[in-house]
């Protein structure tokens, strides 16, 4: 037998058993008290309870004494506050309550049920249970029996808790000695140094037992940083080969393994006595080496080489894999950093760069960690003076002959590959085979590599660097004059025309035409712009002014991409000049077309439209249709087009153009025309014939990256649409890394703004605000006006989202200022979505009501939902002024942009008093409750804001009477118009009325705090519904009747349902609905409840053990705010009837799994 | 097993049944025995009910919250006591007499409550009492100065100075009226002088068939919303239906004698000296049909039996003169008076 402890608790005494005290009144309670005293008693603790009799002391005296010596409190509340005795002010139930505050208290209330009805309870009682209910919870009860199950839980609940819970001792909240603390803080990396816990995963992954393993990357990649991170966290011996002889080598690693063990070094002199003792120390246990800067010193690396590891092992850090050292030792090339990493390391530094700078930056530092610390350390946008240093450096450690292999790569306008680099170097005093090009490249300790068989220098900057030294010594021109034969060699016009030029080569002359074009279709657009100056100038001096008309007029176009709208006005003025001028009527006309295009994209956009139909139709009339000349109008018709949002009419220009130059073999202006194709077709939404374009143009455009750059443009348009914003995303950073390696700001502008789009598609708001004010920035400093307004306008979105309606509407008019000047008609519909909004949240809902208008008639004809959608914000907005008839004119407008052809016939209407016709036109359209429903409520609002109650009438009336005669549709936009809260008492009684003599299957049973709705659903399996509503107001009454509708209106529905979900059962099923002011008359609501009703409206929760009654509470206690169209209201009853719809799963036993598409299926078809 | 035919059920739910309402409320002898005083105390927060307030002291509790258990009866859960009428006279001898009754209309709503107030013809009998004071008393001229034009409270008390404001009734129109100015017609001078107060005629009956079908309809569906849809949804009794149209029977009266054959089991408890219309509509009136309801049951031959029974019931009604007349004659008058139009 073990004895207790000695400071273990006693056994105690039955007398000195948990006491609970049971407070109640005594009258009406005495079938709940002597029910709690039995289960007190059954877990055999103490029941103590008052009861009137005689005693020696007063009554008073004796609770509280008695409640003094209790240790539980249990209070049972019905509906009785009791008495209040002589001298007192609050009743003895009360005052057990508050001298109960240093006991643990369990309380209970009876439910609210027909046997304490709403109002029955006494004040002074609801007023202590709000009291009890701020401090302890309380549970309800209906009857004795569950009362006293309840007391039972709790009371060995709260036993459990509160008495058999022994205090731990203190020993066990020590801490273990040398654990470390959870916020213990993680090693501060060292300055610059970057980071890479994948790379060094994936290093230590790779690495064997007893072999060596080569990591390979550019200078400053980062291996150095790598091998140092993996010394300190792992525990390895570092050496670095720099300036180091074999024996310093073996020396140095001998010390460094030697170190790690805690050891002193051997002392030796001979470079086999290091090697024998460095073997020794590696064979006594695993050693990881890390041998750094092994490319320093080949002879060191051997002789490491040569030493066994033992279980240990070794990494050679190199810039490149030399095969004659390492021979097929596994490599790891350190990847350059991706720009989410050189964004984290900007963030590790405290800094952020807009998106575009970011790309830029990734791009110039080709996520080269060493020339990132360079932009770190001096925090400018340009890289700094500093790194030209190193480049000399670099440069001056180079042999001549490398020295010269990098000048020409540097300098090449063209890749080059060993097959062009072997002759020139053999030129130049050499004798030189591609192969051996190919080993000095891999002798350059990584300066130069090899992609895609081309030669490349290890970076572009040091490239820039190399040109610089090349041009300083004076050597450059002959560089240049070698490649450009290799480029005339290849026919590479750009190319060839840039080397002469750099090389000051007279042959210059006869490529400025063709040189400045290939360099325009390359995106080269400065160069194509010197060339084709040159090329103007020279044909004048020439006097040939059909020469100089033609260099002008593609001058122009290339002025006009790089946003130079004045030069390229000019020039195209001066082509147009001088092919009239030389009598040349075909160029003439090419040189119109195109100053047409100009004007429309400078503002102009009716006067170049209707000046290119002019020119298109009289290529038409001539004799011989010129057919390229067509194509060439047609192409720039779809530009025009596309750009005042004439979509269709776009599309088809740019098909029919790119038709005509794909049979004439005129494969640029094909190219151009399949591009305005694919990006029609992606606004249009036909997204597989906008990629199957793209994909058309995926080869050429690898030469072009002005072609590439639309077709990533159009690629982002087309993942956006097809909801796949991550990839969109990438498409949108290559679109804006294009645009900036053209330099076009124009592109850029357009591409940052599209990657905002794409940004906020994820949800990335502060990203996509940084690149919608870079792209603002830009536009406004390039003077771009057109896209400064598009930047605006996307700007206005985000405080639109973010709830700042004023910040929206600031932004989006001036965004809407700018449109409309340039008659933007695609900008001015979308802004005016937007500014309608922003109005509409500021209550000002006549302006909202008229841009709303402005932007449903701007929208083209084939965005029939944009444009509908418009018309119906209008509507609603009209609704909320109280003007009826402009609030119907505007649901006719959207009934017929959605309908087209398929719209009912509807009365003009002048006035609201054609309210009745219209209703009976569009509930002619078959399957469409939604404009009949559109234009119920916007009688509903208008009759609210405006007071005007004849319309209202009507519509209820008509909607009853239909309702009655067995129409779904009307059922169902009735039951939205009760759900409104806009109905009176006698609007509710009349439907009811209507409902129960016209329904047979709606049945009423209406007291003056309850009402019960019985609802039969013919089915399959039929089911019956009740809806028990208690409390009062027109807003519980109009839901409850909605909810009854919804039901009694829709039994093909419904009996569809239960066949496509293969339903066998459907349980009958109870619907209490109440408010949360009826609820709390009878008891404060959790603050649970409270935070679930605010954000739904609505809540759901079943009945623990009856799973099929439920509880709907509304929340009555909100003020209900309207927006147009998305409203509190509309909101509530769309999630009321997704709650009914889950009642509905539950009860025929859908699924989880399947609840979301069973909602969906029958919300839609019910709320449509 | 459908029902024992000694308790038939005969309702035709369109038929304007006439009830007699009395309450029987004993409040007289708890008043008359223990009603000590009344005691007034002027607008303040004492005992934290507003206004005016009089204290009906009691010497004994139970008897102080028997009477104001059933003046809470007549308030119905109303927020205010206008249920309660209340009068103090003052006599010529210069006693005076509180007279306490319910009020009529509120009455007939709580013994006709929903629509049958306005569905049976309705006579109300009320229940008043009076008890005497020695007077005068200079309290109740303070009272009169202090409630004359507004509502008070009343509450109960105890003689040891125990109130129970939680049984305060507030909203209590008092009215305080002189003996020689009694109007001869009114409740008070009924009361003082023990005469019957004067009634006013009952509206005559419209029995056009429209109106007796919408009113059917409307009680039906009122009383029976369970049942209804599930007769609806039995393909058996649809066939009855059917088959009992053959025989010449309006539908209604098919669905309206199976909605009767339940009646027995749902109000199984209802005294067999209450199985009257009247009753029986009063208790459909106050248990709303649930989903527990049983299944319906039923057979062509109850089914039959029980349309007899509503037939003559209708008939009884519409035309007593016609109580002797054959089942298929009284179908064929009903028929001629369109009474059947449902009928397929």
């Amino acid at each position: 037998m073990t004895l207790p402890a000695a400071d273990a608790p006693p056994v105690l005494m039955p007398d000195r058993r948990v006491r609970v005290f049971i407070s109640s009144t005594l009258g009406e309670a005495q079938e709940e008290r002597q029910a709690v005293m039995q289960a007190v008693s059954d877990l055999e603790l103490t029941p103590i309870y008052f009861e009137a009799g005689a005693r020696p002391h007063s009554a008073q005296t004796t609770y509280r004494d008695w409640l003094a010596q209790s240790d539980v409190f249990v209070g049972i509340y019905l509906k009785s506050y009791g008495w209040v005795g002589p001298g007192m002010t609050i009743s003895g139930l009360e005052d057990e309550w508050q001298r109960s505050a240093h006991l643990p208290r369990l309380a209970y209330v009876k439910e609210i049920h027909k046997e304490i009805p709403p109002g029955e309870r006494q004040p002074e009682l609801s007023r202590l249970l709000a009291e009890v209910g701020e401090v302890a919870k309380y549970h309800q009860f209906r009857g004795a029996e569950d009362l006293a199950k309840q007391v039972k839980q709790d009371l060995m609940a709260l036993l459990s808790e509160r008495f058999l819970n022994v205090p731990l001792p203190p020993s066990a909240l020590k801490v273990t000695p040398g654990a470390a603390p959870a916020d213990y803080p993680v090693p501060v990396p060292d300055l610059g140094a970057i980071e890479r816990p994948g790379v060094l995963a994936q290093l230590t992954s790779l690495l064997t037992p007893g072999r060596s393993l080569v990591l390979t990357g550019q200078p400053g990649s980062g291996k150095t940083t790598l091998l140092k991170q993996f010394a300190r966290e792992q525990g390895a011996a570092y050496v670095s080969l720099e300036h180091k002889t074999p024996l310093q080598a073996l020396l140095t690693a001998g010390a460094a393994v030697a170190a790690l063990r805690g050891e002193h070094p051997e002392f030796v002199t001979t470079e086999d006595a290091a090697t024998a003792a460095l073997q020794a120390q590696l064979l006594r246990g695993p050693i990881t080496l890390l041998v750094d800067q092994a490319d320093a010193s080949p002879a060191a690396v051997r002789a490491l080489l040569g030493i066994t590891l033992g279980n240990g092992q070794a990494v050679y850090a190199a810039n490149a894999v030399a095969r004659d050292l390492f021979g097929s030792l596994p490599a790891l090339s350190v990847p350059p950093l991706s720009q989410e990493e050189v964004e984290a390391v900007l963030a590790q530094e405290g800094r952020t760069l807009p998106p575009g700078e970011l790309i830029a930056l990734t791009n110039a530092s080709q996520g080269n960690p060493l020339y990132l610390r360079y932009y770190l350390a001096t925090g400018s946008g340009d890289l700094p003076l500093d790194l030209s240093a190193f480049e000399d450096l670099l440069w001056s450690q180079m042999d001549p002959v490398l020295q010269e292999l990098t000048g020409l790569v540097a300098l090449s306008r063209r890749p080059l590959d060993a097959e062009d680099l072997a002759p020139l170097l053999s030129a130049g005093g050499h004798t030189v085979t591609p192969m051996s090009v190919v080993r000095s490249v891999e002798a350059s300790r990584g300066l130069l590599k090899i992609e895609d068989q081309t030669i490349q220098v290890f970076h572009p900057h040091f490239a820039g660097s190399v040109a610089e030294q090349l041009e300083g010594n004076g050597t450059a021109r002959s560089f240049h004059r070698l490649l450009a034969d290799v480029a005339l060699t290849h026919r590479q016009a750009a190319a060839t025309a840039f080397h002469l030029r750099e090389a000051g080569d007279p042959r210059l002359d006869k490529h400025l035409m063709e040189g400045g074009r290939a360099a325009f279709l390359m995106g080269d657009w400065n160069l194509a712009a010197d060339l084709l100056q040159r090329a103007e100038t020279r044909a004048l001096e020439k006097a040939d002014l059909v020469e100089a008309g033609l260099a002008a007029n593609q001058l122009a176009d290339v002025l006009s991409q790089m946003t130079d709208e004045k030069g390229a006005q000019a020039a195209i003025d001066r082509a147009v000049e001088r092919f009239e001028e030389s009598k040349s009527p075909q160029h003439a006309l090419s040189s119109r077309i195109f100053r047409s295009v100009l004007w429309v994209k400078n503002g102009r956009a009716p006067e170049g439209i209707t000046e290119l139909e002019a020119a298109r139709d009289h290529i038409m009339t001539l004799p011989e249709v010129d057919s390229q000349m067509l194509a060439a109008c047609e192409v720039n018709l779809s530009y025009a087009y596309k750009y005042v949002g004439r979509l269709e009419e776009a599309r088809a220009a740019a098909e029919r153009a790119a038709e005509v130059f794909a049979r004439s073999g005129h494969q640029e202006g094909e190219h151009t025309a399949v591009i305005n194709a694919a990006a029609t077709a992606a606004e249009l939404g036909d997204l597989d014939r906008a990629f199957e374009l793209t994909e058309r143009l995926r080869e050429t455009a690898r030469q072009r990256p002005r072609l590439e750059a639309a077709r990533q443009n159009i690629l982002t348009k087309i993942y956006r649409k097809r909801d796949e914003p991550e990839q969109a995303e990438v498409h949108a950073r290559e679109a804006v890394r294009l645009s900036q390696q053209l330099g076009s700001p124009e592109l850029e502008v357009m591409n940052l703004n599209t990657l905002g789009n794409t940004l906020i598609d994820q949800e990335r708001r502060n990203e996509a605000e940084a690149a919608y004010r870079e792209a603002l920035t830009i536009a406004r400093r390039v003077g771009d006006i057109h896209q400064e307004g598009h930047a605006l306008e996307l700007l206005s979105r985000l405080p639109l989202d973010a709830g700042d309606p004023g910040g929206a509407r600031e932004l989006a008019e001036q965004a809407m200022e700018i449109q409309r000047r340039y008659g933007d008609n695609v900008r001015v519909a979308t802004t005016g979505e937007k500014l309608g909004k922003a109005y509409g949240q500021l209550g000002r809902w006549s302006d909202a009501a008229t841009v709303l208008e402005e932007s449903a008639r701007a929208f083209m004809p084939s965005l029939v939902d944009n444009s509908g959608n418009a018309w119906v914000q209008a509507a609603l907005a009209w609704a909320e002024t109280g003007n009826l008839t402009r609030a119907l004119q505007a649901v006719a407008a959207a009934c017929k942009t959605f309908l087209a052809e398929s719209a009912p016939i509807l009365p003009e209407i002048q006035s609201a008093e054609e309210l009745k016709p219209l209703l009976l036109s569009l509930s002619t359209v078959d399957d469409e409750r939604y404009f009949l429903g559109l234009a119920a409520r916007c009688v509903v609002r208008s009759s609210v804001i405006s007071g005007e109650d004849g319309p209202l009438d009507l519509l209820v009336t008509y909607l009853a009477e239909q309702t009655a005669e067995g129409s779904v549709q009307h059922n169902n936009v009735l039951a939205a118009v009760l759900a409104e809260n806009a109905l009176s008492g006698q609007h509710l009684q009349e439907v009811e009325q209507t409902l129960i003599l016209g329904r047979q299957n709606f049945h009423s049973h209406d007291e003056e705090e309850a009402r019960l709705y019985t609802v039969g659903v013919q089915a399959p399996s039929p089911f019956i519904v009740q809806l028990i509503l208690v409390g009062s107001g027109t807003q519980l009454h109009g839901l409850g009747l909605a909810i009854a509708m919804l039901l009694a209106g829709n039994e093909t529905l419904l009996s569809q349902m239960q066949q496509t979900y293969s339903i066998t059962t459907a349980q009958d099923f109870t619907i209490m609905l109440t408010t949360r002011s009826a609820q709390e008359a009878i008891a404060p609501t959790s603050p649970a409840v409270s935070a679930a009703i605010y954000q739904r409206a609505f809540i759901t929760s079943l009945t623990p053990g009856k799973p099929n009654n439920f509880l709907c509470m509304i929340d009555d206690t909100q003020p209900i705010w309207n927006t147009g169209g998305t409203d509190q209201r509309s909101g509530g009853y769309i999630q009321m009837g997704i709650d009914l719809t889950l009642l509905l799963a539950n009860s025929w036993g859908i699924n989880t799994d399947k609840n979301t598409d069973f909602s969906r299926d029958v919300v839609s078809a019910m709320l449509r | 097993m459908i029902q024992n035919p000694s308790l038939p059920f005969a309702v035709d739910y369109a038929v304007r049944y006439t009830a007699v309402f009395a309450s029987f409320d004993d409040f007289m002898t708890p008043i008359r025995e223990h009603l000590h005083a009344l005691s007034y105390s002027p607008p303040g927060p004492a005992h934290g009910v507003p206004g005016p307030s009089l204290a009906f002291i009691f010497d004994a509790q139970k008897a102080a919250e028997e009477v104001f258990a059933i003046f809470q009866k007549w308030v119905g859960g109303q927020e205010t006591g206008v249920a309660i009428g209340l009068s103090l006279v003052a006599r010529v001898t210069g006693d005076y007499v509180l007279c306490v009754y319910p009020d009529a209309v509120q009455l007939q709503a709580r013994f006709a409550p929903g629509p049958l107030a306005a569905h049976l013809n309705t006579q109300v009998v009320t229940p008043a009492h009076i008890k005497t004071f020695p007077g005068p008393s200079q309290n109740l001229a303070a009272f009169r100065d202090a409630a004359q034009d507004q509502t008070v409270a009343i509450l109960p008390g105890l003689k040891d100075g125990a109130l129970a404001p939680g049984l305060a009734i507030i909203g209590v129109p008092v009215r305080f009226l002189e003996e020689a100015e009694l109007n001869p017609s009114g409740f008070e001078y009924a009361l003082l002088h023990g005469v019957e107060p004067s009634r006013s005629p009952a509206e005559p009956d419209d029995h056009r068939p429209e109106i007796l079908t919408r009113r059917r309809q409307t009680l039906l569906s009122r009383y029976f919303p369970v049942t209804l849809e599930r007769l609806r949804f039995n393909t058996a009794f649809q066939g009855d239906l059917r088959q009992l149209a053959d025989e010449g029977y309006a539908d209604w009266q098919v669905q309206q004698a199976a909605c009767n054959l339940t009646l027995p089991e749902r109000l199984g408890d209802l005294p067999a000296d209450q199985r009257d219309a009247v009753s029986v509509l009063i208790e459909l009136e106050n248990s709303p049909e649930e989903l527990s309801q049983p299944e319906p049951r039923w057979n062509l031959e109850s089914l039959r039996t029980q349309l007899e029974r509503d037939v003559r019931e209708l008939i009884g009604w519409l035309a007593p003169e016609r109580a002797e007349a054959s089942l298929a004659e009284c179908q064929e008058w009903l028929r001629q008076r369109g009474d059947l139009g449902e009928c397929t």
